[in-house]
């Protein structure tokens, strides 16, 4: 146990020494600026309009720009998250395998779970990071320019939220990637599409409670406040049922992720990964 | 130390190995095919990276699939390129040293003494990316000996070696042998493995055609029928003199100096053209043949197995 422990880091101490590539730290650098952009852009625009503005006019203005701001941090925010988890978790096997290193990292004792658990934790962590920088600067811009009530419970709130959807996220994008060799990242898309999109938002359906976008959602309602916007939460509520305590969503991803990783480390060790050369 | 029983691998409706029986002791072993032959999907058969279709496998007593704790006495050393450019040659070693569940520290020493048998310690901390492809064979050797193995497995290792890379790589490969450690040696030219003295495992459409000694293989070459061409001033005095010394099944005359002859015993004739040639005072200025080495014996040994010739070693 101790040695796949030690395989486990190695891999994915490797992997971010990997990571440290011009092109690969312009990638990161570019996710995790995109929010702030976005954000600026919002902002901007917002305080161009209210110099336009009557006195009473930009006061009934200043609380709504506040909310479109919180609202957008947390789309773009999550957008660059799956964006880098599709990158990172997604291609685990097949680059491997179209790099043609699998035959040296599979003869190892223990070499294929720790190539897929040492990769989802480098994923992880490389993600987690991205975010970070993403919604710190964004929660300081909502602060300096536009006066933010208690930004450190938001940026808290959205650490927790995207600790967890970094985690949860990479363990199922992982999995995807040792089942599909060949196009995993559109397989991966097509979960997002089809999972995380169209079934998270069907009213009042409870297959909606099996996607990771649900709890965190629910997650977000309760740490960082109400934020949806064109409804209230008492017709969310309507529609989708009543709130749980955050302890059962934390849970129920802990269970999404150790399942994916679970089926993922079954599969990668029961599966034949030939590279074509072989064949 | 590996025994196979019957076993076969299907990749869908192609044949990797069919029906191979075989069972390996401890010693050198050279695995000779030509490209597509089978000798990688054997490996991975061995190692446990593929499940056999029929049959069993059995690594140190144990089937090797899902057991990859017997791995720690194995060292593989694929023929597929490392592709790791930015990556330096100690840190490639040392992670992969690591994958054998070594910590950082001891894994790193282990890499650099391994480096160090393969004499590349001196270009260990450039990026491979700058490695000739002989310091690439050298660094895969050095991953798969660092965690120092009882079998060390190399697939097709003088890929792509120039003359000295491919002495320096016999010289190390002979001198693992002679360490008392196992060593299978997989290869498509026979002379590279010969140089190693293994018994040879002879591979051909995932079958396994033969097996014996060097002396044996020598022996089957010696055997198959060759066609050599000579060209020489005086062709048909040459040629009435080895009818009448050697066993020559035909003769062919492409111009009045070039001819060509096929003959069972060419080590017959190879033996007794320098004494001919200096007796008669004949002038012989080429001598070749098309067939190489390795392509006859693969020839000779197919139809053996088709029954056209009689068995000259144990299949």
């Amino acid at each position: 146990m101790k040695s796949l422990i030690n395989s486990i880091f190695a891999t994915c101490g490797f992997e971010l020494r990997r990571s440290m590539t011009f092109q690969r730290t312009a990638v990161s650098i570019v996710l995790s600026l995109f929010p702030p952009t976005m954000l600026g852009l919002l902002i901007f625009g917002s305080i161009v309009a209210r110099s336009r503005m009557g006195e009473a006019e930009a006061a009934t203005f200043g609380p709504g720009v506040q909310e479109i701001s919180k609202v957008l941090t947390i789309l773009m925010v999550a957008l660059i998250t799956l964006l880098s988890l599709l990158l990172w978790a997604t291609p685990n096997v097949s680059s491997e395998l179209e790099g043609k290193s699998w035959s040296f990292l599979a003869s190892r004792p223990g070499g294929r779970i720790s190539v897929f658990l040492g990769k989802y934790l480098a994923s992880f962590l490389i993600t987690f990071f991205i975010a970070t920088i993403a919604y710190s600067i964004c929660v300081l811009l909502c602060s300096r320019l536009l006066g933010l009530y208690q930004p450190e419970r938001l940026w808290f709130s959205m650490a927790g939220i995207y600790f967890l959807a970094s985690a949860v996220y990479a363990a199922v994008f992982s999995l995807i990637g040792t089942i599909f060799i060949k196009r995993a990242l559109v397989f991966a898309a097509g979960y997002v599409i089809g999972s995380e999109i169209i079934l998270a938002s069907l009213p009042g359906a409870l297959i909606n409670k099996f996607t990771i976008r649900f709890h965190l959602q629910e997650l977000g309602i309760q740490w960082i406040g109400w934020f949806l916007p064109g409804s209230t939460e008492a017709e969310f509520r309507d529609v989708f049922g009543p709130s749980w305590p955050p302890w059962i969503h934390v849970g129920i991803l802990f269970t999404i992720a150790s399942l994916a990783l679970a089926i993922g480390s079954w599969v990668i060790v029961s599966r034949e990964y030939v590279i074509s050369d072989e064949a | 130390m590996i025994e196979l029983e019957q076993v076969t691998k299907l990749y869908k409706t192609v044949i990797g190995v069919n029906e191979i029986t075989l069972s390996l002791g401890e010693g050198t072993y050279g695995l000779l095919g030509p490209n597509g032959s089978g000798k990688t999907t054997l490996i991975n058969l061995i190692l446990g990276q593929l499940q056999p279709t029929l049959g069993s496998v059995k690594l140190f007593g144990l089937n090797p699939w899902r057991k990859s704790k017997l791995l720690r006495q194995v060292g593989l050393c694929p023929a597929m390129e490392v592709t790791y450019p930015r990556v330096t040659g100690l840190d490639w070693v040392t992670y992969m040293t690591q994958m054998h569940g070594f910590s950082f520290s001891t894994a790193e020493k282990m890499a650099k003494e391994a480096l160090e048998k393969v004499s590349l310690t001196y270009a260990m901390n450039r990026p491979m990316r700058n490695y000739s492809l002989g310091m690439r064979q050298r660094a895969k050797i050095a991953q798969a000996i660092s965690h120092d193995p009882k079998l060390l497995i190399l697939d097709e290792p003088f890929n792509g070696l120039d003359p000295v890379g491919r002495f320096e790589m016999t010289e190390f490969l002979k001198g693992w042998a002679i360490g008392g450690k196992s060593l299978i040696l997989a290869s498509h030219i026979l002379h590279e493995v010969e140089a190693v003295n293994p018994s040879f495992l002879l591979i051909s459409g995932g079958r396994l055609l033969a097996s014996g000694s060097p002396t044996e293989v020598r022996q089957i070459l010696a055997d198959s029928p060759y066609t050599l061409h000579i060209q020489c001033s005086e062709a048909k005095k040459l040629v009435s003199i080895l009818i009448e010394q050697c066993d020559i099944e035909s003769v062919k005359f492409s111009s009045d100096t070039k001819f060509e002859i096929a003959t069972r015993k060419a080590s017959e004739i190879f033996d007794i053209l320098p004494t001919l040639i200096e007796s008669h005072g004949l002038s012989v200025s080429e001598i070749s043949s098309t067939d190489d080495s390795l392509k006859t014996l693969f020839s000779t040994l197919m139809k053996m197995h088709r029954g056209e010739m009689n068995r000259g070693i144990g299949v």
